[in-house]
């Protein structure tokens, strides 16, 4: 009895995620529209959509071929695995072994080169010049990430996921990843100043330039996938600056990450209202940047536990 | 140059000139002379079109604007060969004019160095420059773009169907990654054959045909149109109470156009508050327009002779209100822009035009002001009220995006301090028109007048029986969208949109 | 051993068949492929059970030459390169088969292909240095053979010149390092180096040199001047071979080496793991430039040994810090990398020659399109560039799984390794990552351009699949990518052996510990792939059945509404890649021509860009110029005057008496 319920305790937070993910989208949108005076669009908006593409029919371009119909299933599958990974609970996760982190981003790659690839499978130029900029950011915004989770794992000398968050790893430490991850968070999930989400112009996006061609249950599958994408990043950065265990049960710490992450979208909405969005070259310095945090809260780390 | 200037006629705006006093001269010296003084920046093309005369002869006619001395210049020829001698290559800036005067009425531009349509459509006289049959259908866009060549470049296409909702054209890029060689762009989407419409005018249609040559100037537009008719009709002076109705709606649309302008290109840079702001206070200022006519647009505000409404007491005094809410309103969020580094950042040496070759294309209005050519015809060639108050003139010497960001901001700064001092003398009392006789016979007049865009240049020629023989709309569109090409080449192709929007150029102003 | 023999014999014997001009050249390269498929059950059987039950057998024989003697020894490091060789060498001969049997009888060079197969085998279980060097110049000759198939090519001529004067450099290296090695026992078996005591400054001299004569063949940075060469001049069941294997003879030369040296330095793994972090990102870089498929996959070869090496360098470091987990996982990462990566390489270089067949093109930016036109090269090419890559559910991601988790040791290890692990762990993940990120860039450019979209030009028009024989070692190899990604964790029970091997001297049970908690590691990812696997296949599930009773429409790629789209209106490779390698602008040294745009009316005008290697432009050009002067100048000497001369004679007998009366 008591291991199903460890198994119940470790599988819930993966489940908060797959339901709640879209709805973090919302207020991301929302907050973006106070800022610009407006009632905004209702924050469950993205589940309206999902939904509404869901019952849709499709369209295929002639010039694809399986890779385009395949990419889709492809990163949803690849984005829950690296969630079943980075969903923490306070004692474990859905899944949890040493060395998971290292799935986890692969498995990031891994719907990362299947979007790129269904992009070049339509031939057109739009989508290709949104894949080449995606893999323009992605070696810099993956080291950043891999070292700020270097750093985890130092500070908490563990190797998976799961223990490395609950450790007791020293604050510096803990707000150098926070600032390092939400850049990249920024970066990864197309929000401004990286990317822009809302301008739909075909020659300045990144992300949604990629899917221009998909349609129907196909960008019903992408539209969730990124949401859930937001959600890892949003919950992880949480992790860096909460301490675990601070209410007894599974409930009250989830409700607790629940409400930390909506914090952490309100700050993306707030980046998002303020900002104007970067040139390509100095999102590329940013991420330099991102990864120069990174690194700092390694050192301290090392310096921490040698 | 002397020489050069003297096969000319001299005119001013907005002031007939009878044909028989404009000489024909061999098609090549007339050539020879537009270019030699275009390329001694003496004078610049506002208007270089072809029109079949009574007697069925194709003659091409020649206005050139001298902007410091505030003169046009008419010359014309008689072409007997159905080609001529291009000097698009010598002076760029006839490069397009060229190809519709092949594209109306067959005429070769012989050795154009970019010969293809315009508008993709017949022509007028049945002969056809590119050899297409009669009943063919035209392809719109489909021509030999420039290419690069090489299995390292790409193409991009982008239009006519685009991603905002913006009107139709097409955009060929030559790219080697984000790195733009050449932008070739090709129009004629919208083309409803306005020209062709308005030969054997003025009749009823005249103006509403007018008044939708872009949409967004109609004010401008029309005001050419009816200047035009008014200088054919004898008319010395229209009432100053419509002269200063015109004048307070031409910059009402400057207003609205320039805070739309503002916040489409804080849009483009994801530059949220100004971007929200300004689609709302553009609407404003439409509105402030619809209070005189009923139509945001200002449709059927102006008529020849003057206007057809105006505002009482009470009306100005609420305009007023509305106003200088809404122009605080425009204040903040442009205040926001400006000072946002993060927005500034993406607007400086962004897209660079340079003066010499804003100057070698004929770039006029906000563009040409924001590369530092102090071109504008409220101030050059003035009519109606714009003879008597003057609005300071606004220019920026970079060049670049934020030069035409900021160039607009303050013109709307001046707009705004001029529409409120004549709102303040706007009379009350007075005609609001004056009648129109029927334009005179075989004359030509050069209306020019400032739009918000750059200059709005019509031309009328009547023939013996007063009615149009041709009526040729020049919309600042149609000089601008070349430089828009040049900026574009060796930037990055992210950066088009900002671009394309700091010129905000017109399609159906282009496509008439 | 006698299998094994028997093995090689036949091996050569079937080469030697293949040389009669009267056979046909299907039936000389079945003939082949026959020879090859014997040394594959001959040979790989004893490997084999080697790596199950870990017996090394050696055999010896003396011979009258002094220092020569016929000594042979398989064990389990022998075993694991043993294995990859066979199995390649038998699906390249048959892929082989067809390749070359549209050419022209005498011009199969089977007999080559067949000694080079022998040679590398002979390598790997040669226990005495002259042996080993006899078998390894062998292989140098025959491979270059090889690569000068294509004579006709000035390229070629030049390229196979360069391979060879690049392996005799390597050959005077290891010469030397085994010279120094015979120093203190006076005979050529290993078993004696390795039984007697070095000098720590003979130890590093032979270690530099085993790095520098060995690299050579590895082409790691900055030996790698042949190989992006050779590769493309080769046919493409050579290029398989040779990038497969070949290079990896190499590793197994440094390996070989520092196995019978015994003791490290910790320095040592630093310099192995920064030349491994050089020839991995500069290799991925270069790679991504390219034009030229082939050379690109070459340039790959070269990021791929320098993974190699991140995990040997790794593992070296471990051994020197005393931490076996580290050491234990490094090597056995290093050692499935060097498996995986001669399956998924082989695969990529067959694919890349079907393609090239087909289309009679080299360069990545004329192709297109040809997934629709060769539908099952190009799954092959998707799954062995999804493998290079790193991705999960495929073979690649497992070896890379496991350089990760010893980094990831090495840093929890903490300060009690020492801080050069510490230092190692970090470089090697952020190294790792990074080659990781950039590759992944690489192959979505070199599927995606080549099988995706539309044709550029008419060269793809008529591609279509090549025939089965061709096919049939792709899927195979294909096969073996998926397998080892999801069973990765069998694949390192069967590492453990080799791997124990080469931590001698650290605590086996630690190592044997840590060993099992990585195939724990690798068992939950290869449910998870089979998972995630099960997910993928959910999706397309779901979505078939939301779609059914629905309107799905074939239609165009968005085009704007522009009535004339063509095939140039796609993405070409290199403009892919441009943004990317912008950052890598100073490393690259890209050559742009054109074009010339003059606004306002450009003229049709061309583009094109290239990136040469910039060692061989920048040094090794610079080397040989010097190279050829000093000889010149040396030439001018003895052709010159008398008096120089007796001067010359006189100067060294000074320096002679000197150094006598100073050490003697």
């Amino acid at each position: 009895m008591a291991d199903t319920n460890t198994i119940a305790v470790d599988v819930f937070p993966l489940l908060c995620g797959l339901v709640l993910a879209p709805f973090i989208i919302g207020v991301v949108n929302r907050t973006k529209a106070f800022f610009a005076g407006r009632n905004g669009q209702p924050l469950l908006q993205l589940y309206f959509d999902i939904f509404k593409l869901l019952r849709k029919g499709a369209v295929f371009s002639r010039s694809t071929t399986w890779v385009f119909r395949l990419a889709p299933a492809v990163s949803l599958a690849s984005t829950v695995s690296a969630l079943a990974i980075f969903s923490l609970s306070p004692e474990g996760a859905a899944l949890s072994f040493p060395g998971d982190i290292v799935l986890a981003v692969y498995m990031l790659a891994l719907a990362r080169f299947a979007t790129v690839l269904s992009a070049l499978d339509t031939g057109s130029s739009f989508e290709g010049m949104g894949a080449s900029r995606e893999v323009m950011l992605a070696p810099f915004a993956e080291a950043a990430f891999f070292i700020l989770i270097l750093a985890a794992a130092v500070a908490s000398r563990s190797m998976s996921a799961a223990t490395m968050f609950a450790a007791a790893i020293p604050l510096p430490v803990r707000i150098l990843m926070f600032v390092s991850l939400f850049i990249v968070l920024l970066v990864e999930n197309c929000r401004v100043p990286a990317d822009d989400p809302n301008t739909h112009l075909e020659l300045t996006m990144i992300h949604e330039v990629m899917v221009l061609d998909n349609s129907g249950p196909d960008l019903g599958m992408i539209f969730y996938a990124a949401s859930l994408k937001l959600w890892l990043f949003a919950s992880l950065a949480v992790c860096c600056i909460m301490p675990a265990g601070l209410t007894g049960g599974i409930i009250g710490e989830m409700a607790l990450r629940v409400a930390g992450i909506i914090c952490v979208c309100i700050l993306v909405g707030v980046v998002e209202s303020v900002m104007a969005r970067f040139r390509f070259d100095k999102v590329r310095r940013m991420l330099v940047f991102a990864s120069v945090l990174s690194s700092l809260a390694l050192l301290i780390a090392v310096g921490v536990s040698a | 140059m002397n020489s050069q200037r003297g096969i000319f006629t001299p005119a001013r705006n907005c002031v007939p000139v009878p044909l028989s006093g404009i000489e024909p001269v061999p098609v090549e010296s007339l050539l020879d002379a537009v270019a030699a003084l275009c390329i001694a920046r003496e004078a610049r093309i506002a208007s270089l079109f072809a029109m079949k005369n009574g007697s069925a002869q194709v003659q091409i006619m020649a206005i050139l604007a001298d902007d410091q001395g505030g003169r046009l210049m008419i010359g014309t020829s008689l072409l007997d060969a159905d080609s001529f001698p291009s000097l698009s290559a010598k002076c760029p800036q006839a490069q397009l004019f060229e190809r519709e005067i092949a594209e109306q009425f067959g005429i070769v531009p012989a050795g154009h160095p970019r010969f293809n349509p315009v508008r993709f459509h017949h022509s007028f006289s049945g002969r056809d420059a590119w050899f297409r049959l009669e009943g063919q259908d035209i392809q719109p866009s489909v021509i030999p773009f420039v290419r690069v060549e090489g299995s390292d470049v790409h193409e991009v296409a982008v239009g006519p169907v685009h991603a905002g909702i913006i009107e139709p054209g097409h955009f060929r890029f030559q790219c080697h990654g984000e790195k733009v060689f050449n932008l070739e762009i090709s129009l004629g989407y919208q083309h409803r054959g306005i020209e062709k419409s308005l030969i054997g005018g003025p009749d009823g249609r005249s103006i509403h045909l007018v008044e939708t040559a872009a949409g967004d100037s109609t004010i401008a537009h029309t005001t050419a149109y009816c200047q035009t008719l008014e200088a054919l009709g004898s008319v010395r002076q229209i009432p100053l109470r419509a002269m200063t109705v015109r004048a307070i709606l031409l910059e009402l649309e400057r207003m609205a156009n320039h805070a739309g302008d503002i916040g489409a290109l804080a849009n483009d840079a994801a530059f949220l508050p100004t971007a929200s702001y300004c689609g709302r206070i553009r609407g404003d200022f439409l509105n402030m327009t619809a209070m005189f006519c009923g139509n945001r647009f200002g449709r059927s505000a102006v008529l020849p002779g003057g206007v057809r409404f105006t505002l009482d007491r009470d009306g100005v005094e609420e305009l007023k209100r509305r106003f200088k809410n809404s122009f605080g309103d425009l204040e903040d969020a442009a205040n926001l822009l400006f000072e946002s580094s993060t927005a500034v950042e993406r607007f400086e040496n962004c897209g660079i035009l340079p003066r010499e070759t804003a100057e070698e294309i004929g770039i006029v209005g906000v563009a040409a002001r924001a590369s530092g050519i102090r071109r504008d015809i409220r101030f050059d060639f003035p009519t109606g009220l714009f003879s008597f108050a003057q609005i300071p003139l606004v220019s920026c010497d970079s060049g670049d995006v934020y030069a035409r960001a900021f160039v607009r901001w303050l013109e709307a700064r001046n707009s705004a301090s001029f529409i409120l001092e004549q709102l303040d003398s706007l009379p009350q009392d007075g005609a609001m028109g004056i009648p129109v006789q029927a334009p005179k016979p075989d004359s030509i007049v050069v209306s020019m007048v400032e739009g918000w865009r750059g200059e709005v240049c019509h031309t009328a020629v009547t023939g013996p029986d007063g009615r149009f023989l041709r009526y040729k709309i020049v919309d600042p569109s149609f000089h601008n969208w070349g430089g828009l090409e040049v900026v574009l080449k060796d930037e990055l192709i992210y950066n088009f949109p900002l671009c394309n929007k700091s010129f905000n150029l017109s399609y159906c102003g282009f496509d008439l | 051993m006698d299998f094994f023999l028997a093995g090689v014999v036949i091996l050569v014997f079937a080469g030697l068949l293949s040389f009669f001009p009267s056979v046909g050249a299907r039936a000389r390269g079945r003939i082949a492929f026959a020879g090859n498929l014997c040394a594959l059950i001959l040979c790989g059987g004893p490997a084999v059970s080697q790596l199950l039950h870990p017996a090394p057998v050696s055999l010896m024989a003396a011979t009258s030459i002094p220092g020569l003697n016929f000594s042979l020894r398989l064990d389990c490091l022998s075993a694991i390169f043993l294995v990859c060789l066979l199995m390649i060498s038998c699906l390249s001969s048959l892929y082989g088969i067809s390749y070359f049997g549209g050419q022209g009888s005498s011009s199969a060079p089977w007999f080559w292909f067949n000694v080079l197969v022998a040679s590398m085998a002979m390598v790997l279980v040669s226990a005495n240095a002259f042996l080993f060097l006899f078998f390894w110049e062998a292989m140098a000759l025959s491979s270059f053979f090889l690569v000068l198939h294509d004579s006709g090519k000035k390229d070629v001529r030049e390229a196979a010149w360069i391979y060879a004067v690049s392996s005799h450099f390597g050959l005077v290296c290891i010469i030397s390092l085994f010279f120094l090695l015979s120093l203190p026992g006076g005979d050529m078996e290993f078993a004696s180096f390795a039984n007697s005591a070095h000098s720590r400054v003979i130890a590093a001299a032979v270690f530099l040199l085993s790095l520098a004569g060995f690299g050579a063949k590895a082409g790691f940075i900055p030996f790698h001047v042949w190989l992006p060469r050779a590769h493309p001049a080769a046919p493409s069941p050579v290029s398989a071979l040779m990038s497969g294997v070949m290079i990896k003879l190499g590793i197994y030369g440094i390996l070989r080496v520092l196995v019978i040296l015994g003791g490290f330095e910790p320095w040592w793994g630093l310099v192995i793991l920064s030349l491994g972090i050089t020839s991995g990102i500069i290799g991925v870089v270069f790679a991504f430039s390219q034009h030229d498929i082939k050379k690109l996959l070459a340039y790959h070869s070269i990021e791929n040994i320098g993974i190699i090496m991140l995990g040997s360098g790794l593992g070296v470091l471990g051994i020197c810090c005393g931490v076996p987990a580290v050491s234990a996982l490094a090597f056995a990462g290093a050692l499935l990398h060097v498996f995986n990566h001669s399956v998924f390489k082989s695969l990529l270089f067959m694919c890349a020659g079907a393609v090239i067949k087909a289309t009679g093109t080299h360069n990545v930016d004329e192709m297109g399109g040809l997934m629709k036109k060769m539908p099952v090269t190009g799954a092959c090419f998707l799954t062995g560039a999804s493998a290079i890559s790193g991705l999960p559910v495929l073979n690649g991601f497992v070896s890379e799984f496991l350089i990760f988790l010893a980094a990831l040791h090495g840093l929890s290890a903490g300060g009690t390794g020492g801080k050069e692990l510490v230092y190692g762990s970090v470089a090697t993940v952020v190294a790792l990552s990074l080659i990781g990120a950039l590759a992944l860039g690489c192959f979505a450019k070199a599927c995606g351009i080549m099988f995706l979209g539309e044709g550029r030009t008419e060269c793809c028009n008529g591609a279509k699949d090549p025939c089965v024989a061709m096919l049939l070692p792709m899927m195979v190899l294909s096969g073996i990518c998926f397998l080892v990604g999801i069973g990765g964790v069998f694949a390192v029970r069967l590492l453990a052996n080799p791997v124990l091997e080469l931590v001698e001297g650290l605590d086996a049970r630690q190592a044997e510990i840590s060993l099992l908690q990585a195939s724990y590691s690798l068992g939950l990812v290869g449910i998870c792939a089979l998972a995630f696997l099960v997910l993928v296949i959910g999706g397309l599930a779901a979505r078939t059945l939301l779609l059914r009773g629905r309107k799905v429409l074939p239609s165009v790629t968005w085009d704007c509404g522009y009535s004339e789209s063509t095939a140039r209106m796609q993405y070409s490779g290199s403009s892919f890649a441009r943004p990317t390698l912008e950052f890598f602008c100073l490393l690259l040294g890209t050559h742009r021509k054109g074009p010339e745009i003059s606004p306002p009316f450009p003229a049709t005008s061309s583009f094109s860009t290239h990136t040469p290697d910039f060692l061989e432009d920048s040094l090794f050009r610079h080397v040989v110029n010097a190279l050829s002067r000093c000889s010149e100048f040396i030439c001018r000497i003895e052709k010159g005057s008398v008096h120089l001369q007796i001067l010359l004679v006189v100067v060294a007998l000074f320096v002679i008496l000197a150094w006598s009366m100073l050490y003697g």
